[in-house]
C-alpha cells in the first residue's frame, strides 16, 4: 500500500527537517551568546559616558569615541535616562547629545531594521522637539505599518508640540491591535490644541459610535467651556456608550453648569450610564445632588448601588448622613449596602 | 477463519493511521498558525519600555490568590505579589476555611486587621467570615471564609474586588514581575472585545527560587519535570497561540489568568463542583458571549508569565492528568450542545471538535494500536508498510512537531537559557516519543474510565504543583 | 562625620546616580538592591535616612516602610520614597504609613538632595531644641 510508505516518508521527511531546523537554531545560539556579550558591554559604555555628562556640570567632558553615539542602543539607553531624572542634568544630556548631533542620527534609526530600534528612536525624539523631527516622525507615521508604532509617534508629535491630524488619528482607531486606550491619551492631547478639528470630526456623517465615543471623551480634557452643550447634548443620544462616553467627558471638564443635565442621567435605562453619571456628578456638583445619589442605593444593579455609595461616601458629614439614615431604613438591601459603606469608612463598628 | 481475522485487524490498524493523520494534520496547522501569531507580532518588549508605554493609561486590576492550608508559603507568595511592576493593583487572598494556620501567619505578618468592605453577592460562595485589611498596606486584602473549594473560593474573592479586571493566581504560582503588564496588552489594544487573556505558563522546577521570584532560570534535572517542560511549551507556545487567534481559545490554566470581572459575573461566576473548573469558565464565557451575539475576544500571550512547579513523581503526574482528563470530559460533556452547533461558530467546530479528536477518540485508538500492532509484529503478520506507517504516526510527526515548537521558542522568545539546554531539549523531544507520549495515552484512558463511572473518590490531595488545591 | 544615607533601589542605573549625587553632596551612601537586604540594613545599621524605590523584588518598598514603622527601633528612620508609581492613593498611602516625602521618578535630583538634607538638618534642630529646653533653669518655663 502506497500511501502507507508515504505516510512514512513524510513524517521522515518532516522530523527530519525539524532537527535541522533545531540545530542550526542551536549553532546561531551560541554564536549570539557571543555577540550579546559585546552588545552588553556597549550598552555599559553608553550609560557611563551618559552618566558622565549628567554630572558634568561644566560641561568639560570630553566623549572621545565618536562612534558611540552611532550605536542603535542609544534611544533605548536614553529612554532609561529620562525615565529616571528631570530637571537640570536631563537639559544637560539632552544638550550634549544635541551638539553630538545625536538626535539627527535617532531621526535615521527611524529606517532601522529592527522594530524595537525604530519604536525606542520615536519615543526618544520625544526629548527632541523641532522641525526636522517633527518631519521625520511625519513620514514615519506615513510609511510604517506598525501601528503601535504610528499611535508612538503621534504621541511624540503630541509632546513636541507638532500636533497630528484628527483624521490620521481617528483612522487608527478602525485598525485591529491599536491600543485604543494610548489613541485616547493623543485625542486629549489634541483636544487643548486642535479642538477645532475635533469638533469638525464629530460633526461628519458616517462616523461610528466607537469614534464618537472616544472624541466625546476626550473633549473633556480641552477644558474649553463651548463644548459643554456638545456633550450635553450628546447625554440624550440613543446609544448608551455615547452617553457614557460623554458623562466621562463631563466628568473631565468638572464645570458645575453640566450638574443638572448629567443628574437627569441617573435616571437612565442603561446602568452603565447611571453609574457614569454619579461618577460626573461627584466631579462636578459637590454635594447638591446628594439625596438624587442616595435614590440609587436601591438600584436593581449592584454596581450602581456601590458607586451610589462611593460617592457618598466621600461627601462629607452630608453624605454620611444620608447613608446613616439609609442604613436605618427598611428597604433591606439598600440598608445592607448603606451600613456596609459606613462600616468601611470606619464608623458603626465592624459591619454585619 | 485466520483471513478473516487478518483482514479485520489491517481494517483496524488502518483506521489507527487514520486517525493518526487527522490528530498530527491537526497539530501542523496549529504549528503553522502559532508560527504566523509569533512572527507577525514580533519581539516582546523589554519590561521597562512597556511600564514606559503603558502604566499611564492600565486599568486597575485585583489578584485573587485562593489558599488551602498554605501557611509555608503564604506569606512569601503575598510579598511577591506585592512587588510586582504594575501600577494599580490589589491583592485579595482567599483562605478557603484551611485547617492550618494560614489566617494567623498572613493577620501577623501583615498587620492585618478585620475590616467590612461593601461587596456583590453576585457569584455564589459559601459564607465570608470575615475581611483583614491591613490599616497601611491598602493593596493587601485576605478574606475568610469557610471551605468549599477553589472555585468558590475565586468566586468569594470575584465578589469582593472592585478591579474592572481580575487575576487569578494559584498560591503556589511564581510569578514574573511584569506579568500583569503583559497580560494586560490585549485589553489596551482592543479593550471593547478583549474579555480574557491567558498567560504562558512554564515549568519551574530546576529553577532557582527565592522569596517567590524566579532568581535564575535553569531546565529541571529529572527526567519527569523535562519531559513535561517540552510538553508545556508544546501546548501553550503551539496550541494555545494558533487558538488564539482563532479565537477559539478554550482554556486558560488556572495557575495564571486575567478575566474582565463583568464577563464572569455575566455568566454567574466559576462553575460550583467541577474538576476543571479553569477551562469551564472559558467554555462558559464562549458560550454565553456567543448566545448574546457579542463581538468578543479571548486572547493567549506567548511569553512566559508564570511559573509552576510540576510533579517529579509518576503517581502525582498520573493522578493530576488523570483529573485533567476529567476536568476536560466534564466539560464536554456539560456544554455538549456547543459541539459543531453553527451557532457557536468556529468555538464549537475547533475547539470542541479538538477535544473530540484529541481527548475523546485519540486516547481511545492510540490504546487499540498499543494493543493491535505488537500482537500482529508477534505472529509475524505485520506487513512492513504497516509497521512503517505506524511509526510514522505514534513517533515520527510527534518528534517534528515537539521539535518544531522548540524551533520556534528558540527563533522567537529565546526564554532557553542556554545553548546546550536547546540540545538537551531537542533529545528530550525525541526520548518523549518513546514511552512518554503512551503513558500519557494511558493515563487519559483512565480518566476517561474513572469520569465514567463519576467516581466520587477523587483521591487525596497532594500538596504539590497543580494538585494542590 | 557624613550622615549615612541607605539607598534601596532594584535600578541598577538610578542606584548608580544617586551614589554619584549624594556622595557628591557630602553623603555616605550604602546600596541594597532589594526589599529584604533593605528592611534588614535599615533594622541592623544606623542611617540617617533611607531612600526606598516601592516595586522592588522580594519585598515591596511599601511593605519595607510598614515594617520598619512597626518597628519601635526603626520607626523615627526618615524615609524617603522614590518611586515610578504615581498614583493618588499611593502617595498618600505612604505618607499615612509615616514616609517623610514621596517623590516620583523622573526626579530633580537637586530637589532631592535638597529635601534630605532639610529632613537630616530638621530632626539635628529638633533634637538640639529639645536639648536646649531640658537645660533651661526651671523657673523660666514656669
Amino acid at each position: 500500500m502506497n500511501s502507507l510508505i508515504l505516510i512514512w516518508q513524510v513524517a521522515c521527511v518532516l522530523a527530519g527537517a525539524s532537527l535541522v531546523w533545531m540545530l542550526t537554531l542551536i549553532v546561531s545560539r551560541l554564536i549570539r551568546t557571543r555577540r550579546e556579550s559585546i552588545f552588553q558591554k556597549r550598552r555599559d559604555t553608553i550609560t557611563e559616558a551618559m552618566s558622565r555628562i549628567l554630572w558634568d556640570e561644566t560641561g568639560a567632558t570630553v566623549i572621545d569615541d565618536k562612534r558611540l553615539w552611532k550605536s542603535q542602543m542609544v534611544p533605548e539607553v536614553f529612554l532609561g535616562f529620562v525615565a529616571l531624572v528631570r530637571g537640570e542634568e536631563r537639559d544637560r544630556l539632552i544638550h550634549r547629545l544635541i551638539a553630538n548631533d545625536v538626535d539627527d542620527q535617532f531621526r535615521r534609526l527611524l529606517h532601522h531594521r529592527r522594530k524595537s530600534v525604530r519604536f525606542a528612536a520615536v519615543e526618544a525624539l520625544a526629548y527632541f522637539p523641532g522641525l526636522s523631527t517633527a518631519k521625520s516622525v511625519d513620514a514615519l507615521i506615513e510609511n510604517t505599518k506598525a501601528a503601535d508604532i504610528r499611535i508612538a509617534g503621534m504621541r511624540t508629535l503630541v509632546s513636541i508640540g507638532s500636533y497630528p491630524l484628527v483624521p490620521d488619528v481617528m483612522a487608527e482607531l478602525s485598525h485591529p491591535n491599536a491600543s485604543a486606550r494610548r489613541l485616547q491619551s493623543v485625542l486629549s492631547g489634541l483636544a487643548l490644541h486642535r479642538l477645532q478639528d475635533l469638533l469638525e470630526y464629530l460633526q461628519r456623517s458616517g462616523i461610528t459610535d466607537t469614534e464618537r465615543a472616544y472624541l466625546l471623551e476626550s473633549l473633556g480634557a480641552s477644558a474649553d467651556y463651548s463644548v459643554l452643550e456638545i456633550l450635553q447634548t450628546a447625554l440624550q443620544d440613543e446609544a448608551p456608550t455615547i452617553r457614557a462616553a460623554a458623562l466621562e467627558g463631563l466628568a473631565d471638564l468638572a464645570h458645575p453648569d453640566a450638574a443638572p443635565a448629567i443628574a437627569l442621567c441617573l435616571r437612565d435605562s442603561d446602568w452603565n450610564v447611571r453609574a457614569a453619571a454619579i461618577r460626573a456628578l461627584r466631579e462636578s456638583a459637590g454635594y447638591t445632588y446628594a439625596s438624587e445619589i442616595s435614590a440609587l442605593l436601591s438600584d436593581p444593579v449592584w454596581l450602581v448601588q456601590f458607586e451610589s455609595a462611593q460617592a457618598l461616601a466621600d461627601m462629607g458629614p452630608l453624605g454620611h448622613n444620608l447613608l446613616e439614615s439609609s442604613a436605618r431604613g427598611l428597604d433591606e438591601r439598600v440598608s445592607r449596602t448603606a451600613s456596609l459603606a459606613l462600616a468601611e469608612l470606619g464608623f458603626a463598628g465592624d459591619g454585619p | 477463519m485466520m483471513d478473516v481475522i487478518l483482514s479485520v485487524s489491517k481494517f483496524v490498524g488502518i483506521m489507527v493511521i487514520v486517525t493518526g493523520v487527522v490528530q498530527y494534520t491537526n497539530y501542523f496547522m496549529q504549528l503553522v498558525l502559532a508560527a504566523i501569531q509569533l512572527v507577525s507580532s514580533g519581539k516582546a518588549a523589554r519590561s521597562d519600555a512597556l511600564w514606559r508605554r503603558y502604566s499611564d493609561t492600565v486599568p486597575p486590576i485585583a489578584i485573587l490568590v485562593p489558599a488551602f492550608n498554605e501557611e509555608k508559603t503564604i506569606v512569601e507568595s503575598l510579598s511577591s505579589l506585592m512587588a510586582m511592576q504594575y501600577p494599580n493593583y490589589e491583592a485579595i487572598i482567599i483562605n478557603d476555611g484551611s485547617s492550618d494556620g494560614t489566617l494567623d501567619v498572613l493577620i501577623k505578618a501583615f498587620g492585618l486587621k478585620k475590616t467590612s468592605r461593601l461587596y456583590s453577592p453576585l457569584a455564589p460562595h459559601e459564607p465570608i467570615k470575615a475581611i483583614y485589611r491591613s490599616p497601611h498596606q491598602k493593596r493587601v486584602i485576605v478574606i475568610d471564609k469557610a471551605n468549599g473549594g477553589k472555585s468558590d473560593a475565586l468566586n468569594a474573592g470575584i465578589n469582593v474586588s472592585r478591579a474592572p479586571l481580575f487575576c487569578c493566581v494559584d498560591a503556589d504560582s511564581v510569578l514574573e514581575p511584569d506579568a500583569l503588564l503583559r497580560t494586560v496588552r490585549p485589553f489596551m489594544e482592543d479593550p471593547e472585545r478583549t474579555v480574557a487573556v491567558g498567560g504562558t505558563v512554564r515549568i519551574a522546577n530546576g529553577s532557582i527560587i527565592r522569596n517567590g521570584q524566579i532568581l535564575k532560570v535553569q531546565l529541571p534535572k529529572k527526567l519527569l519535570p523535562l519531559l513535561q517542560t517540552v510538553e508545556y511549551l508544546r501546548a501553550f507556545l503551539m496550541t494555545r497561540l494558533a487558538w488564539s487567534q482563532l479565537n477559539t481559545v478554550l482554556i486558560i490554566s488556572g495557575a495564571f489568568g486575567l478575566f474582565r470581572r463583568d464577563a464572569v459575573l455575566q455568566v454567574g461566576g466559576y462553575s460550583l463542583g467541577t474538576v476543571g473548573e479553569d477551562m469551564e469558565l472559558v467554555v462558559k464565557l464562549h458560550r454565553d458571549l456567543r448566545e448574546r451575539k457579542q463581538d468578543y475576544r479571548i486572547k493567549f500571550i506567548p511569553e512566559p508569565v508564570c511559573w509552576t512547579e510540576a510533579p517529579e513523581t509518576l503517581e502525582v503526574l498520573r493522578h493530576q492528568r488523570t483529573r485533567w482528563q476529567r476536568g476536560t470530559l466534564e466539560t464536554f460533556e456539560r456544554h455538549g450542545k456547543m459541539a459543531f452547533n453553527p451557532r457557536y461558530g468556529l468555538v464549537g467546530v475547533i475547539g470542541f471538535g479538538n477535544i473530540l479528536i484529541s481527548d475523546v477518540i485519540g486516547p481511545v485508538v492510540d490504546a487499540i494500536g498499543y494493543i493491535l500492532f505488537p500482537i500482529l509484529a508477534i505472529t509475524g503478520t505485520l506487513p512492513l508498510d504497516y509497521f512503517l506507517a505506524y511509526v510514522a504516526v505514534t513517533s515520527g510527526f510527534g518528534l517534528a512537531i515537539s521539535v518544531g515548537s522548540l524551533a520556534l521558542e528558540e527563533a522567537q522568545l529565546r526564554r532557553v537559557p542556554k545553548a546546550s539546554d536547546l540540545a538537551l531539549l531537542t533529545g528530550i523531544c525525541i526520548l518523549e516519543n518513546l514511552g512518554y507520549r503512551q503513558l500519557n495515552s494511558l493515563w487519559r484512558i483512565r480518566g476517561g474510565l474513572q469520569y465514567l463511572q463519576k467516581s466520587q473518590s477523587w483521591g487525596v490531595m497532594t500538596r504539590k504543583g497543580f494538585t494542590s488545591y | 562625620m557624613p550622615a549615612k544615607i541607605l539607598v534601596a533601589d532594584d535600578d541598577r542605573l538610578l542606584r548608580g546616580l544617586l551614589q554619584h549625587k549624594l556622595a557628591a553632596a557630602g553623603f555616605e551612601v550604602d546600596i541594597a538592591e532589594d526589599g529584604g537586604t533593605a528592611y534588614q540594613l535599615a533594622s541592623t545599621m544606623q542611617y540617617a535616612l533611607l531612600v526606598l524605590d516601592a516595586m522592588m523584588p522580594v519585598m515591596d518598598g511599601f511593605e519595607v516602610l510598614r515594617r520598619l514603622k512597626d518597628n519601635p527601633y526603626t520607626a523615627r528612620l526618615p524615609v524617603v520614597m522614590l518611586t515610578a508609581r504615581r498614583g493618588e492613593q499611593d502617595v498618600m498611602d505612604a505618607l499615612e504609613q509615616g514616609a517623610s516625602e514621596y517623590l516620583t521618578k523622573p526626579f530633580i535630583p537637586d530637589e532631592l538632595v535638597l529635601r534630605i538634607r532639610k529632613r537630616i538638618e530638621d530632626d539635628q534642630a529638633r533634637e538640639l531644641y529639645a536639648q536646649t529646653q531640658r537645660n533651661l533653669p526651671n523657673e523660666r518655663i514656669a
